[in-house]
């Protein structure tokens, strides 16, 4: 029988594993990570009891178990130097939109800089609001705020720039 | 109206419904009047629809753990058994007897650390053929792990705790997870079976193959895949091959379904 701690834990597992794939862009270290997630989170011996607070808790557990595995590779401090120097801006879209589907984000998506990844990871994959991002990240609101939208900047022009391009629709008359 | 024409960074909010409700009705107002405006939104909210299909997530299960009390109450219950019968698992010339052996090969299996991401020596062949070519005890097989997502981190060529020719291999996983294979001569021990030790959160496993004695240790690792790593180790060992290929896939999918390692 499953215990309490079990079935809230479960309901996040697939948000954790979008997390953990847009981190390390990998599905068996998402997976592991995932893994080793819940471990951690099932042996803890004080939970979050609030919703907002244990969702952010699982996160950064999540986030805290990847820069373990990366310590060397990658330097928390980095990710800043990282986002200053690929901080893509972008006034309005002006590109055709039907090149927005899944084939097209997921090829651009793993080409995306681990920061802008996460960001997206955390807020257009698992669902977290601008808030929960902030805690989990440890950074302001409004870091957050600028990130997902030099992130989404990022994969919007990726997506423009890629190989995909939308042929016209023929309609029979 | 153009003085307050909302920036990229306020639409991405928008769409995000994390902006104050003033300054959004004052973007609905630009959207409305604005079809640049109008279709950045339609974009950017067709971009957030679709990015969460965009990342397939596998069957992921909640592991199942043992309760930590019960498992220390049958390591000790395993560990009382095992002095009680006053069994004499490996005996090592140098040492008094094979628990005091076991103890300390125990000891430098907790002394060495995990790398952090590197200093991993490698285990392809010719790095481990390279040390073997230097290592005082020649002939001790040293598997490859890989297939169990482990690599080899640490070569000892010459344990300070043992007076017999001696190799210490250290293998580290991606999880938590490290491993230590020990050899040795052994020429005062008879022949021993396979056979699994346990001592406090330290597992073990002890087989002789011709004339060495090996010794595997895993802490806090998943008892089937502990107990999966170790036959086919002294499998290996024995036969003096590396694993087939039945054995790395059955290495891989017991690795990919077992827990990290809680060491």
């Amino acid at each position: 029988m499953k215990s309490s701690k079990h079935h809230r834990l479960e309901s996040y597992l697939q948000r954790l594993y979008g997390y953990a794939y847009s981190l390390s862009g990998d599905r068996e270290e998402a997976k592991d990570l995932v893994q080793e997630c819940s471990v951690k989170a099932l042996s803890a011996r004080e939970v979050p009891s609030d919703g907002a607070a244990y969702r952010a808790w699982l996160f950064k557990i999540l986030r805290n178990a990847f820069f373990d595995s990366h310590r060397r590779q990658v330097r928390r401090d980095n990710f800043e130097q990282l986002e200053a120097q690929n901080s893509s801006f972008m006034e309005y879209w002006d590109y055709d939109d039907r090149l927005i589907n899944v084939i097209t984000i997921k090829s651009e998506l793993s080409r995306l800089d681990r920061v802008h990844r996460e960001i997206i990871g955390l807020i257009d994959i698992s669902g977290l609001s601008y808030a929960e991002a902030a805690d989990t990240l440890e950074i302001p609101v409004g870091t957050v705020m600028s990130r997902i939208s030099r992130a989404r900047a990022a994969l919007l022009q990726a997506i423009s720039e890629g190989n995909v391009r939308a042929f016209p629709i023929k309609r029979s008359s | 109206m153009s003085v307050d024409r909302p920036s990229f960074e306020e639409l991405n909010a928008y769409v995000d419904k994390e902006i104050p409700a003033d300054r959004a009705a004052e973007i609905a107002r630009h959207i409305a009047n604005d079809p640049t405006i109008a279709h950045t939104v339609s974009v950017l909210t067709q971009l957030r629809s679709t990015l969460p299909h965009a990342i397939e997530a596998p069957d992921i299960e909640v592991p199942k753990l043992k309760p930590t009390r019960k498992r220390w109450l049958v390591a000790a219950s395993i560990v009382f058994f095992l002095l009680a019968c006053g069994t004499t698992l490996l005996s090592m010339r140098g040492l008094s007897g094979g628990s005091q052996w076991l103890e300390a090969a125990m000891e430098a299996h907790d002394s060495w650390q995990l790398p952090n991401g590197e200093g991993n020596l490698g285990s392809s062949t010719p790095v481990r053929e390279a040390m073997i070519r230097e290592n005082s005890l020649t002939g001790a097989y040293i598997p490859d792990l890989s297939a169990s997502k482990l690599s080899i981190v640490l070569v000892d060529t010459n344990p300070d705790f043992v007076d017999d020719p001696a190799i210490l291999v250290g293998y580290a996983g991606t999880r938590g997870c490290k491993v230590s294979l020990f050899a040795t001569t052994d020429e005062s021990s008879d022949p021993a079976n396979f056979r699994f030790i346990a001592q406090g959160e330290n597992a073990a496993y002890a087989w002789r193959a011709g004339p060495l004695a090996y010794l595997l240790i895993a802490k806090g690792m998943d008892r089937k895949r502990f107990d999966l790593i170790a036959d086919s180790v002294y499998r290996a060992t024995i036969e003096r091959l590396p694993f087939d290929d039945e054995t790395r896939i059955a290495l891989l999918n017991n690795r990919q379904q077992s827990l990290p390692c809680m060491a």
